[in-house]
């Protein structure tokens, strides 16, 4: 009878692990999309055009800021994490600025009712040095949802931060196999 | 005086600086008593002649 | 021995010296690398028949058209703009020796700035020249400097100012044929090179601009195209396909920022109607903690102290005990230059560029490069040309 309640126990725990762990890595994502980088990456560029190519509607726009949500029919923000010097330097901004207006526009989206997308699509490249850091631990804090490629995540570090904070991950084989993933 | 000329002007000086500073150190080369002062004077002039040659 | 004796003898080591190093130096200064041209080339013309600028000049260099005749866009390939780079030059000449247009016209420069080649950076003990092994022999290229040679430019000014914008830049970049975009016809041997190229590229009405580089490990824009903004959503989507279909290690994307000038990816862009791209591959023998510097890691790839580097997350691009070979980076570019135009004809089809003959990642991995480069003494004359 002990034995039985012990496995009927266990059992009911692993239903429920496995129910927790099915709705963290399979949230479902609605368009219409808006798409925005922190740090000046190509990241957003990239994601849009894998959206377009699998004919999702999103729209890209690498300066958005908190005031422009308004009048934005979209049901998602996704912003991708992960910093170009060059990119910066050609908006004329910083990681600091970057950050600053992304979270305003995280938060901003989030009283909208949208769903805020963290994303991490350039791979290690974009995981070089404390800009990238301090771009990914802001973008990853303020996000509702995880989205990143196999290669960024090849050390585990999304699905430990997705697993510790209890944010739903969604993890794609590389940024072509995005747009299928936003349908 | 445009500036192909300038620089064709300055890289002509440029040669004679260089042809300066060959004779220079060929005159203390031959001046010279001390054998490490010499050996010195005879390693510094070869990129000396090889610009002069416009070898290197 | 008294001292007039042992000078003679100082005099006859140092003039000994002296000849050997600049037989050498001359040997590598005369070398002229054999191009065997496809046999769908259209013209072989001189950068100076775009402008004089560069007429009589060292880097009056080979300009080699590939006309489909039927109508679609043009693209030119840049080679050779750092001849230290040496896949620049290398992948631009797979192109030269092998490519039949279908649609379009492509333009490669193999050597845009010939005179960098003709001499090895100095103080780093560069070999003078490289080798690739061919079904017929050995095909043999200029290894060279990142700037055009102080005998063809002398002297440098104390400070660069770029023409147009009046940015200043370091001294010896006014010999390096990517910080001299766009150019000037009256300025130093690098501007007229890149003034005349912008002609080539306005009168030929090109579409797509690639110059082919390498960049050391340790440098933050690696594996990577650069991309002026009319080219990004090609340049983004190139990437992804490349990284998602082709590439064992990704290859990324970065903007050209506006304010840093000189550079191919941001003036050709600015100053004609082509989209400019530049793309960048792993080098290590440009990172500056290599080991033994000689052609073997040149073409091989492989370094130790780079690797241990990478160990400790010093590195921009992983290197493991393979390396980058020469034949994988390549394969590289070539694949990113088809790849870009299977994108742009794909958003522009009305100045589509469709070429055929060019190997494919898979080929140059499994067979390299060899099989790609003609024997120039086995080849009709008339498809011989020097670079």
């Amino acid at each position: 009878m002990k034995k039985n309640a012990t496995a009927l126990f266990c059992l009911c725990l692993a239903a429920l692990l496995f129910a927790g762990m099915a709705s963290a890595e399979a949230p479902k994502l609605e368009g219409p999309y808006l798409v925005t980088t922190c740090g000046q990456s190509p990241g957003a560029v990239m994601l849009r055009m894998s959206a377009l190519q699998a004919g999702v509607q999103a729209e890209h726009d690498n300066a958005l800021s908190a005031p422009a949500l308004a009048g934005k029919k979209a049901k998602t923000l996704i912003v991708t994490a992960g910093t170009s010097m060059k990119g910066m330097g050609a908006a004329g901004t910083n990681v600091n600025k970057e950050i600053e207006r992304c979270t305003a526009l995280m938060e901003a989206a989030r009283s909208a009712g949208m769903t805020v997308v963290g994303a991490h699509i350039e791979g290690m490249a974009r995981r070089t040095d404390s800009s990238d850091e301090a771009s990914i631990e802001a973008v990853m804090g303020a996000a509702d949802i995880i989205l990143v490629v196999e290669d960024s995540d090849s050390d585990g570090f999304f699905t430990r931060y997705a697993g510790e904070h209890g944010k739903p991950i969604v993890k794609v084989k590389d940024a072509l196999a995005i747009g299928n993933a936003l349908k | 005086m445009d500036l192909i000329m300038s620089n064709s002007v300055a890289m002509i000086l440029y040669y004679f600086i260089t042809a300066f500073f060959l004779l220079a150190l060929a005159k203390n080369f031959l001046a010279t008593k001390s054998l490490q002062e010499a050996a010195l004077y005879g390693i510094i002039m070869i990129p000396f002649v090889l610009r002069l040659l416009r070898l290197k | 021995m008294t001292i007039r004796t042992a000078k003679a003898v100082i005099l006859l080591i140092a003039g000994g010296c002296a000849a050997v190093a600049g037989l050498l130096f001359k040997e590598h200064r005369e070398y002229r690398e054999a191009v065997v041209v496809s046999p769908y080339i259209t013209e072989v013309k001189k950068l100076s028949d775009y402008s004089d600028s560069v007429k009589d000049s060292v880097n009056d260099a080979n300009v080699y058209i590939f006309d489909s005749g039927v109508p679609g866009g043009t693209a030119v390939l840049i080679g050779g703009t750092h001849p230290e780079e040496p896949v620049a030059n290398m992948s631009a000449q797979i192109f030269t020796e092998n490519v039949k247009p279908l649609q379009g016209k492509v333009i490669v420069i193999n050597r845009i700035n010939r005179s960098a080649s003709l001499g090895t950076r100095m103080g780093e003990a560069y070999p003078r020249f490289y080798h690739v092994k061919t079904p017929w022999g050995t095909k043999k290229w200029r290894y060279g400097d990142r700037v055009a040679s102080p005998l063809d430019s002398w002297p440098d000014p104390e400070v660069y100012i770029h023409y147009p914008s009046g940015q200043n830049l370091a001294y010896m970049d006014i010999r390096n044929a990517n910080r001299t975009w766009p150019g000037r016809p009256d300025g130093l041997l690098a501007e007229r090179t890149c003034f005349a190229a912008m002609e080539l590229i306005r009168k030929e009405k090109a579409d797509v601009v690639m110059d082919f580089h390498e960049a050391e490990l340790e440098y933050a824009v690696e594996n990577t195209i650069v991309v002026h903004e009319k080219g990004q959503p090609v340049a983004a989507m190139a990437s992804m396909m490349l990284t998602s279909q082709s590439f064992d290690v990704p290859i990324g994307m970065e903007f050209s920022p506006k304010a840093l000038h000189g550079l191919s990816h941001r003036e050709i862009g600015d100053h004609s109607h082509a989209v400019s791209y530049l793309a960048e591959v792993a080098e290590p023998m440009l990172d500056r903690i290599r080991g033994i510097t000689d052609e073997e890691l040149l073409m091989s790839g492989k370094d130790r102290f780079v690797m241990k580097a990478g160990e400790h997350k010093l590195l921009y691009a992983p290197i493991d005990e393979n390396g980058w070979p020469a034949h994988k980076r390549t394969a590289r570019h070539v694949t990113t230059m088809m790849t870009i135009l299977q994108v742009h004809n794909m958003l522009t089809p009305d100045k589509a560029i469709i070429l055929d003959g060019i190997p494919s990642y898979g080929d140059l991995m499994d067979n390299g490069m060899g099989q790609y480069f003609a024997d120039p003494d086995a080849s009709p004359a008339e498809r011989v040309f020097f670079d």
